[in-house]
């Protein structure tokens, strides 16, 4: 017998052996009703047994489920992103941020102090973010209202700032003995708990006198009391931050102390980006893993960023198929990151230099992610339905709860 | 002689479904809104709609929206129809060209819109296909399966006036005597042996063969349609590959009491060209497909 007979004979074979439900009445197919519903998941538990008992030995209906699966639309991301979803989740992300500005300002400045003397706090640690609407108060106001500042002894200060440098805080320890012996209040780096930052009265702790200083003290200082630096809106070397003046740094400092607070969110899996941004289509979100050294950030929605130096200097590592497709993310390590996006976009990567694609069952549009590991992580839908992993994106479980 | 059952939906319920369909704004009234969602009810629940609280769980799960909107259409609203021709003529379409990229589908899907308007009259009435529309999916998903049976349909009728060319390629016809006297016999065993493995497969993993092997679906729209991972259904589909020749085997081994030089030489007859439908991996003898036919695998 020759190939071509064969390839007709075993043809022959599984067709025949695959078409015995031909013979099934076609009384009991399945009518469009049942069809679309199962399309749409929308069959309980023993209407889809049904449904499958009879498919699997009818041909006509196989035929159906299969022309099914051939026309399902390309999922329409636009109406996933009308400004209400996003709404829904950048609502509670306002909420923590006002929460922590209330923190900032209720919280008597004893609470700071301890932090200075203890070991950084653990990466879970929420960033302290001043409110940029507290109206400025002046320095002298800022020295009565903080009396315990003139009460630190030079010797209890030399001890202090000998735990800061243990702590690892030497940048910040320095400025803040600098700030406090010049009789100014630190208007952002060390804006007391309770007080309102001094805009009238400039912050005159100078610069640190090389860019590498700058660089090095804002991600070793941030665990101790000020979030980690977020990526600038532009590239912009630590030389360039160094030449502008303290206005300028303030201000600037004042937006990245914003940005972290919403990268701390994005951490912890709520999405990310202003809603203007997502409006406008360019989604740049910013993640930080814990420690702070270690950032990552998403342009035009689809080019990873990463950065090892807390924000100072980013080098691409990966661009994703489409612009627009990632739109949140989650680093629960320096080397462990999670990403997420439209259509069961999923990206992950477990050395911190390396991403792939993860397989997701659902193209529906995914909204954020938290994440444990590289094992486990949660994402969520734009339908709010919520699916997890154990096994590293291998399968997903939808989450019931 | 049995008694229709009654769907009976209380006030309540019917205000709250009627205000949440919007189907005051395509004209339609609470009466033939209610009359359609105890038409849906009847059909899916039959008796189980006689109990109120399934009854209204069921009815709060229904695309209520859709169903107002396919009401309207159903009874001809010029509102719906612009609605309906600006948001799923597209849909149809859509589905058209997927089914057949050539376009020969839209035929179809016009002929479907003709139906969905309702030219054909019976009893002087005019039956709209709208009225087979119960809201259980969403009214694209449900158009789509409209369509599918439609194209499904016309493709089985055509097949029906093609003539049968199968038989002339049967083993036993196809077979030259002068390569192997043997392998009539052995494809007939293995055919006959492969025919009793997959009929005392599970339905699902019947269904799954099936869709993947002669439906020619991708891992993917496998697994979208038994709501499995791609990955389960290739693991899945592996295992029954490796069930079912471990079944030919048996089959060969223990009733017609061939040996192991004659089981592969049985195999050899099948597999030594996978042919169109990849028997050798089907029988689990090669590469998983997954790694020879990548393309396939998304």
């Amino acid at each position: 017998m020759g190939k071509r007979e064969q390839d007709t004979s075993m043809e022959q074979l599984l067709r025949e052996a695959l078409a015995a439900r031909d013979r099934t009445p076609q009384s009991e197919c399945l009518d469009a009703d049942v069809l679309a519903a199962w399309a749409d998941g929308a069959l309980s538990g023993s209407e889809r047994s049904f449904a499958e008992a009879h498919a699997a030995r009818c041909a006509r209906c196989q035929a159906m489920l299969a022309a099914m699966a051939r026309t399902v639309p390309a999922p329409v991301a636009t109406p996933a992103w009308s400004i209400r979803k996003w709404m829904s989740f950048l609502t509670p992300v306002a909420a923590g941020a006002v929460a922590l500005a209330l923190w900032f300002l209720v919280e008597p400045r004893s609470s700071l102090e301890p932090s200075l003397q203890s070991p950084p706090p653990s990466p879970t640690a929420v960033a302290v973010v001043p409110s940029p609407t507290t109206p400025p108060a002046s320095a002298n106001e800022a020295e009565k209202q903080h009396p315990a500042r003139d009460e630190v002894k030079p010797e209890e200060r030399k001890q202090e700032r000998g735990r800061a440098k243990d702590a690892g805080a030497v940048g910040f320890a320095d400025r803040r003995d600098q700030a406090a012996a010049g009789g100014v209040a630190e208007a952002v780096q060390v804006a007391p708990p309770n007080a309102a930052p001094a805009s009238p009265a400039k912050p005159v702790q100078s610069p640190p006198a090389d860019a590498s200083a700058l660089a090095k003290a804002q991600p070793v200082a941030e665990p101790v009391s000020t979030p980690p630096a977020s990526p600038p809106p532009t590239r912009q070397s630590a030389a360039n931050r160094t030449a502008q003046s303290p206005d300028q740094q303030a201000t600037q400092q004042m937006d990245r102390l914003r940005d972290a607070a919403g990268a701390r969110q994005e951490s912890f899996g709520r999405g990310g980006g202003s809603a203007q941004q997502f409006r406008a289509g360019i989604a740049m979100f910013p993640i930080v893993a814990p420690g702070g050294r270690v950032h990552w950030r998403v342009t035009s929605g689809r080019v990873i960023e990463n950065s090892i130096d807390g924000g100072a200097t980013w080098a691409t590592q990966y661009t994703a198929p489409e612009n627009g497709m990632l739109v949140a993310g989650a680093a629960p390590s320096p080397t462990v990151a999670w990403l997420v996006g439209r259509s069961g976009a999923v990206f992950q990567t477990t050395d911190g230099r390396t991403w792939r694609r993860v397989p997701f069952p659902h193209s529906v549009d995914l909204i954020s992610v938290s994440a444990a590991d590289a094992q486990t992580a949660t994402v969520v839908a734009a339908d709010k339905r919520s699916f997890l992993t154990n096994d590293g994106g291998t399968t997903w479980i939808e989450r019931k709860d | 002689m049995p008694t229709a059952t009654v769907v009976r939906i209380s006030s309540e319920v019917l205000a709250r479904l009627y205000g949440q369909s919007e189907a005051a704004a395509w004209g339609v009234s609470e009466a033939a809104f209610a009359a359609a969602l105890e038409r849906s009810a009847l059909k899916t629940l039959a008796e189980g709609a006689k109990d109120p609280r399934r009854l209204e769980r069921f009815l709060s799960a229904l695309h209520l929206k859709d169903l107002a909107l396919a009401c309207a259409c159903g009874e001809g609203t010029e509102l719906a129809w612009d609605h309906f021709i600006r948001e799923y003529r597209p849909v149809l379409y859509r589905s058209a060209d997927a089914l057949a990229p050539g376009g020969a589908a839209r035929e179809l899907a016009d002929s479907v819109y003709a139906e969905l308007y309702g030219l054909e009259k019976r009893d002087g009435e005019r039956r709209s296909l709208f009225r087979y529309y119960h809201g259980r999916s969403s009214l694209a998903t449900w158009l789509r399966a409209v369509l599918a049976q439609r194209h499904v349909d016309r493709i089985r009728a055509e097949r029906r006036l093609d003539p049968i060319e199968e038989e002339a390629s049967l083993p036993a016809a196809a077979t030259n005597p002068e390569d192997d006297p043997d392998r009539p016999r052995f494809l007939a065993l293995v055919r006959l042996a492969l025919l009793r493995a997959i009929a005392g497969l599970a339905d699902r993993d019947r269904l799954r063969l099936g869709c993947y092997y002669r439906q020619s679906l991708t891992l993917a729209e496998t697994g979208r349609l038994l709501n499995e991972h791609e990955a389960t259904v290739s693991r899945q589909l592996a295992r029954t590959r490796k069930a079912i020749r471990a079944e030919v085997e048996r089959y060969l081994r223990k009733e017609q009491g061939f040996g192991d030089e004659q089981i592969a030489r049985c195999f050899e007859c099948t597999i030594d060209d996978p042919g169109p439908l990849d028997l050798e991996e089907m029988l689990g003898s090669g590469p998983p497909r997954k790694d020879s036919e990548p393309e396939r695998s998304l």
